[in-house]
């Protein structure tokens, strides 16, 4: 007998009594989590974006945000980071061509990223309020390291695809495949595993910036 | 692998671990730490015991379809492009990823902190094929320039202050220099492990949950070690114990929000990833393979057994940061993988009863642990019932089994029990000579050599006072 159906075998006789049928087995799952506002924080009234904002800059996750009026003020924003912190003009990014497209003229924007990159920035599709989170799909557009190598992670968001709770997120993706990898982000790599000190920029970035779009 | 345990000299270890002031100092540090922390993020989410409820019963729910399950998460992650392997055995596990190392023709490794790795002695097995094998969690990575096992399952090198961690980079990173900021030490890691992430041929990681119904693996971490290790190298193995499955996304995210803030105070660690399949078209980044190794190794036992309930543990560690015990003495005196009360359930499944007879015996069933589980584990009744088989199959040493003999034919003659109480009570008295700790008991003094015992109050055994009116 293979070691798959040894395996299953032994789940069955453990459990014994014959095995329910699949209809009925998913009705009892989806049973478990029916009423979702008593297994996840009430968020109260307040505006998704502001609560978001909250979050993200809390103490815990560390992050700098910053609200534009118009995607059109994207690479100025960025320059004004770069600036600040002296970074130079390289930035490697990992944007949708309408946001690719703008006028980035005075910064030098290229499309890969190197194992030791100083700066990148990406866009996420959506964002969570509940926990100040980034929400990245994996895609030819975005690759999964742009949010992962470089030491300054600049991240940007539409402010109307900044979603109340994680299920919200999770919602998008119904009825069409996951994603190969799907990452929530909420803040920097950190580490705890030296006397429980929070330590930022363990691996990946140090430094979190978020800029939110808001419509034009 | 088979790997060595070492918990049936568990009381030795613990008696030397007591002695050892660095372990006690790093202790004293990190779990009033975390406790205080875990406090903090409860008060703080108001739905805290209606989430627990809820993440209890979907653990319960998948344990008992747990055959359903598993092959749903089978068909649709093989649909995704993945190949599922099945292992019976700790041994077949880590003989189907050296195998498979080995057909990526791979020389380095990376491996992201799994404790079913560990459980099951993968970094032997990888070691023993000649890999290189390159840890990437910083504790886990600390843990193998010492040489040292983990000492707790979410802060594995728990038991390591910075001035030693300072040492151990000193010589491994090739600086020469007694660093003594932590923000210093983990800035020494990241530029020594940066370059490994590149060099590694194949990545290995495990997973705190696998999805049923879109066959993703989720996994969680704070480092962001897991992404450099799954997304770099041309192979991703992932090896997981067929008790992490859930039903959907939405099932997950009623179990992570009780991970996060049980295992270290946060709403959220930084990074959850839930990955499905392999690269494909069009993408820039991700294994060109990717594995899943489902690993029964003991569960499909303890699935049958009343100990079942320890299954749905989510490997939080919260009541290992609670327990009196653990905080004493540490995790490597527990001489397995899991410790504190987890520890004492599963240690016994991973070894054996008898090498691990200690180890539930270690534990004061104040019930600390059962209060701060997230899936309502009871784990005092588990130790109980473990308590219960050492007796029954006799595993106790003589002289405990003739004592407790002894006291069970006493306590069931209530006239009997009270003389005896009564006359030990006021013996002890004269033996404390006023103190009000007794550090040595008269005919039972290997109790007493790794505790002290309360020497009895004045005025008579509680039933005396009772009956006084007094209690």
């Amino acid at each position: 007998m293979s070691a798959r159906d040894t395996v299953l075998a032994r789940v069955r006789r453990a459990l014994g009594e014959p095995p329910s049928d699949a209809k009925t087995i998913e009705a009892e799952a989806a049973a478990l989590v029916p009423h979702l506002n008593e297994v996840r924080p009430r968020l109260d009234d307040s505006d998704a974006v502001e609560r978001f904002i909250e979050k993200a800059t809390s103490d815990r996750v560390t992050a700098t945000v910053e609200r534009l009026p118009s995607p059109d003020a994207l690479p100025t924003a960025v320059h004004q980071y770069l600036d600040r912190g002296d970074l130079g003009p390289r930035v490697a990014a990992a944007l949708p061509p309408i946001l690719r497209d703008l006028h980035w003229d005075a910064l030098e924007l290229k499309d890969e990223i190197d194992r030791n990159e100083a700066v990148a920035l990406s866009y996420a599709e959506a964002a969570i309020a509940e926990t100040g989170t980034l929400v990245f799909p994996s895609s030819p557009t975005v690759p999964t390291l742009f949010s992962f190598l470089a030491l300054h992670h600049l991240a940007v968001v539409r402010a109307d695809d900044i979603l109340p709770h994680k299920e919200d997120a999770y919602q998008r993706f119904v009825g069409r495949a996951l994603p190969r990898s799907l990452v929530l982000v909420t803040g920097t790599s950190g580490t705890a595993d030296i006397e429980g000190q929070n330590i930022r920029g363990a691996h990946g970035p140090r430094y979190l910036h978020i800029l939110i779009l808001d419509a034009s | 692998m088979t790997i060595t345990y070492t918990s049936d000299h568990f009381k030795e270890q613990a008696h030397q671990a007591l002695g050892e002031p660095n372990l006690q100092r790093a202790l004293d540090r990190t779990t009033t730490l975390l406790q205080a922390r875990r406090a903090r993020a409860y008060a703080e989410f108001e739905e805290f015991e209606s989430t627990r409820d809820a993440a209890s019963r979907i653990k319960d729910h998948v344990l008992r379809h747990l055959d359903h399950y598993l092959e749903r998460f089978e068909t649709a992650a093989t649909a995704a492009g993945c190949k599922v392997h099945w292992a019976r055995t700790a041994d077949e596990a880590c003989a189907i990823v050296v195998d498979l190392c080995k057909a990526a023709r791979a020389q380095t490794v990376t491996r992201v902190k799994s404790m079913l790795g560990e459980e099951i002695g993968l970094p032997e097995a990888l070691d023993g094929a000649g890999l290189e094998r390159v840890e990437t969690d910083l504790a886990e990575h600390i843990n193998q320039l010492a040489g040292d096992r983990p000492s707790h399952i979410v802060i594995p090198a728990l038991h390591k202050t910075r001035e030693e961690v300072s040492e151990l980079f000193r010589e491994a990173h090739g600086h020469g220099r007694r660093i003594e900021e932590v923000a210093e030490l983990v800035q020494s890691a990241r530029l020594a492990l940066r370059e490994k992430y590149f060099k590694a041929d194949v990545g290995i990681s495990g997973a705190n949950f696998l999805i049923a119904d879109t066959g993703s693996v989720c996994t969680v971490t704070n480092e962001g070690n897991a992404e450099l290790t799954m997304e770099l190298p041309r192979v991703h193995i992932v090896t997981a114990g067929i008790e992490k499955l859930v039903p959907s996304m939405d099932h997950a995210a009623v179990l992570l929000r009780v991970l996060a803030r049980s295992a270290l105070g946060m709403e959220i660690t930084q990074y959850t990833t839930f990955l499905t399949g392999p690269r494909r078209p069009g993408d820039r980044d991700g294994p060109e393979e990717m594995h899943i190794v489902l690993v029964d190794a003991g569960r499909t036992e303890l699935l049958a057994d009343e100990l079942a309930p320890i299954l749905k543990c989510i490997r939080c560690a919260a009541c290992i940061n609670h327990c009196p015990v653990y905080g004493q003495i540490g995790g490597h005196a527990y001489g397995g993988i899991y410790q504190g009360p987890m520890g004492s359930v599963l240690t016994p499944m991973a070894a054996s009863l008898a090498k691990a007879k200690d180890l539930p015996h270690a534990c004061t069933l104040n019930g600390r642990c059962v209060d701060v589980c997230p899936v309502k584990i009871p784990l005092t009744d588990l130790i109980r019932t473990l308590r219960e088989r050492i007796w029954q199959q006799q595993l106790t040493d003589r002289p405990t089994r003739w004592g407790l003999g002894l006291w069970g034919q006493v306590v069931r003659r209530p006239a009997l029990y009270r003389l005896a109480s009564r006359i030990s009570a006021r013996a002890l008295r004269v033996w404390a000579r006023g103190k009000p700790m007794i550090k040595r008991l008269p005919l039972d003094g290997a109790w007493t050599k790794s505790r002290d015992f309360p020497t009895p109050e004045p005025g008579g055994t509680f039933m005396e006072r009772y009956r006084r009116g007094e209690r």
